[in-house]
């Protein structure tokens, strides 16, 4: 570097940093001892570097209790659907005891595992549904709002939120299909694994959300009932099981 | 590495730097829940992964890194479903303390807002460097080269304060 060759900017905050592998520092600081517009330029460089530090140790420091013993837990949680390994084998041994000894209830029994393992579908064909697959759905409650979930799911949950909007939310992790219709939407969740979020605008007079016709969390007002409790984020947080 | 070696291992890391995840997440996201969130996700995957990788704290802050760009494209995609949601509409973050002098939780929010004009990458990069991460793990973590982060530095950190000083101007 000659003398009139000034270190760029990143250069010179990387010796402040002491970041530079050594050569470079070197004849930067060689350059430095020689050119006042250098030493002015690091000296503002660091300077606005200790404000911006200043700024962002304003911000929130303390981290709530975190428990490992809830992570390790987590951790440690069946990854595999038990339940539906165990249905399954349930099936296997009805099925091999139903066509050995044909027994009525045998019959019976076997079918009631299947409709668990395998649910029949709606007979009725859906109907169109527009917008089909997407990923979320917004729209505004009016008076009186249902919000109605197909079915029961083997994974995921419902999570309830108040929010200051004034569209009803519905956020799935993966694509649904709905049908938006006049007094609330309809999602056609058979099948689906996705958890949602519902953001309820916290000014919606009436607002029902039911999953496989069981009601769930309805909203009137003010007031709130729900089958789960709010949970420390302030939402509420429904097993779709 | 044996079971209960994986076991010390994992509580020893989790002593030494949830916390400190945590505050960089919050600081980052402005959005203590989702903070927890995400933190108590990184320790979760890191238990299933079931080994120590070569770097634990820049392992636990690529998740994390991956799992606040994911909780950003779901507030971007809230945003475009409402419409109707305002940009001064906070999306988390800490209550200024009724007990705190109002000019201070005024310089707070300041700070958060300004924070909040930035790219999610300039906002990781000025935070990884004020928790102390050297320039090599940020770069692994942002996926930029080690060279380029000094500059990247200077550009977020004037972009920083310039919003704040906007901020300020505008708020006399």
């Amino acid at each position: 570097m000659d003398s009139s060759t000034h270190p760029a900017d990143g250069d010179l905050r990387a010796l402040l940093d002491g970041e530079l592998p050594s050569a470079q520092r070197l004849e930067i600081e060689q350059h430095r001892a020689t050119c006042q517009v250098c030493r002015a330029r690091l000296e503002a460089l660091e300077s606005a570097s200790r404000e911006t530090a200043e700024l962002l140790n304003l911000l929130p420091s303390q981290a709530p209790k975190l428990r490992i013993e809830s992570i390790v837990s987590r951790a440690r949680g069946p990854q595999l659907r038990w339940g539906a390994i165990a249905a399954g084998l349930a099936l296997l041994i009805a099925t091999v005891a139903g066509a050995t000894v044909g027994r009525p209830y045998v019959r019976a029994l076997v079918e009631h595992i299947r409709t668990v393992v395998r649910p029949a579908p709606p007979s009725p064909p859906p109907p169109p549904q527009t917008p089909l697959g997407q990923l979320g759905v917004a729209f505004a409650p009016g008076s009186e709002a249902d919000v109605s979930f197909d079915a029961t799911q083997s994974a995921g949950t419902l999570r309830v939120v108040l929010a200051d909007t004034s569209k009803l939310v519905i956020d799935p992790t993966a694509s649904v299909t709905y049908r938006v219709q006049p007094g609330g939407v309809v999602v056609h969740n058979r099948g689906s694994e996705a958890s949602y979020d519902v953001l309820v605008p916290r000014y919606a007079r009436h607002v029902r959300i039911r999953v496989a016709g069981r009601l769930l969390f309805e909203k009137t007002g003010s007031s709130i009932t729900a089958t789960a409790a709010v949970d420390p984020t302030g939402g509420y947080v429904f097993q779709l099981r | 590495m044996s079971h209960e070696s994986f076991d010390d291992a994992f509580h020893a890391l989790f002593a030494e730097r949830s916390a400190a995840l945590y505050r960089y997440v919050n600081r980052v996201s402005g959005d203590p829940p989702l903070s927890e969130d995400i933190v108590q996700e990184c320790f979760v995957k890191l238990h299933r992964r079931g080994a120590m990788p070569d770097d634990p704290p820049a392992w636990l802050m690529t998740v994390a890194s991956n799992l606040l760009r994911d909780a950003q494209r779901r507030v971007a995609r809230r945003r475009r479903l409402t419409q109707t949601w305002s940009a001064d509409l906070p999306l988390g973050g800490d209550a200024p303390r009724a007990d705190a002098p109002a000019l201070a939780a005024e310089q707070v929010e300041r700070v958060r807002k300004a924070l909040d004009q930035l790219p999610l990458r300039d906002r990781q990069l000025l935070l990884m460097r004020h928790e102390g991460y050297r320039y090599r793990e940020i770069a692994d973590v942002l996926g930029l080269t080690p060279t380029s982060v000094g500059t990247m530095l200077v550009r977020a950190g004037e972009a920083f304060r310039r919003a704040y000083h906007g901020l300020f101007d505008a708020s006399r």
